[in-house]
């Protein structure tokens, strides 16, 4: 390992293609927040208008990305190794790894991924006024 | 605050105003409003669209800040509460009957009514077992899984007044409860 990643493009490759879809995980994710959140003004506005907390809220909001990004980390290692041990029965010379590592690593990111994605919901939020309730404008 | 704060008094507005906009875009929404209203006293407000009716009980209610003035309500100065503090007076005081209902629409009627009490810091349990006697007072006993879709205009309402009333407030909030629904309908529940 310590030769491909000294001595070859794959880690440069790898990385770019890693970070490319770390960013494009924030922005669809943080995008798809966003708009159920401007969807759900409405309810956030009633619910902190019926003396909601702004702590409970923000955790709504985050209970929410981290189950929705539970599931999606949840398919997407499955479907990861399930791809793994069919291509190993395929094509048995394919280098296929998957340590705990690397699943402990994809955690922490999707956690990271869920934290930045639900910022401007919770942001959103935060400045609602719950007097929107009353004027129709939620 | 100039107004008379007694403890247990109802609702006390002294020379209230409000603007909203900055510069040559403001508009003054209320003008020097005085206002008393007394414990167990039940007052409407008529008027013309836009004459700040629906600014006036926002104020009331504690979700939003008068421009100048002082408003008392159940003998507490809204003007000296943090923004967390109105939250949590509202919680415990304040119970809305909004013009479009606002019942949350992937919670059943019963978790609709149970919605304050959690609020309040009940359990869940102990929240549904309270509002599920509510519900059966309100005749809809029947209707306790049931999503605000599935329910008629006058249920709706029904539950949106059950949900208002399950934590016992002191101050009932209600904006224009009866527009939303028939004529018929609408002088039954009032």
């Amino acid at each position: 390992m310590t030769y491909y990643l000294e001595h070859t493009g794959i880690p440069i490759n790898f990385g770019t293609t890693v970070l490319l879809a770390f960013l494009v995980g924030c922005a669809i994710a943080g995008q798809t927040f966003y708009l159920f959140t401007v969807e759900n003004l409405k309810q956030f506005g009633t619910l902190k208008a019926m003396g909601m907390s702004d702590r409970r809220v923000v955790a709504m909001i985050l209970i929410q990305g981290l189950v929705v990004g539970g599931i999606g980390y949840g398919v997407g290692v499955g479907l990861a190794t399930v791809y793994g041990i069919f291509a190993l029965r395929a094509m048995p010379l394919l280098a296929f790894f998957l340590p705990w590592q690397v699943l402990a690593l994809s955690a922490a990111a999707m956690i990271v991924i869920v934290l930045l994605a639900s910022l401007l919901s919770i942001r959103r939020v935060l400045v609602l006024e719950p007097a929107v309730v009353f004027q129709g404008g939620a | 605050m100039n107004a008379t704060v007694q403890s247990g008094s109802g609702v006390i507005c002294r020379n209230l105003t409000k603007d909203y906009g900055s510069g040559d875009s403001r508009v003054r929404a209320l003008r020097g409003v005085d206002l008393d209203i007394a414990p167990g006293e039940l007052t409407l407000l008529v008027g013309p669209s836009g004459c700040g009716k629906t600014t006036l009980i926002s104020i009331l209610a504690g979700t939003l800040d008068a421009t100048s003035g002082d408003v008392a309500v159940l003998g507490v100065d809204l003007k000296r509460l943090s923004k967390h503090q109105k939250a949590a007076f509202r919680a415990k005081n304040v119970g809305f009957v909004f013009q479009q209902f606002n019942l949350l629409p992937t919670l059943t009627a019963v978790e609709n009514i149970a919605v304050p009490l959690v609020i309040n810091g009940q359990s869940k349990a102990a929240a549904v077992a309270r509002a599920t006697e509510v519900l059966k007072a309100m005749g809809l006993g029947d209707r306790t899984t049931s999503l605000p879709s599935q329910l008629s205009g006058g249920q709706q309402q029904r539950v949106a007044i059950a949900r208002a009333l399950v934590h016992q407030p002191r101050l009932l909030v209600a904006d224009e409860p009866t527009s939303a629904i028939d004529a018929r309908t609408g002088q039954g529940i009032m």
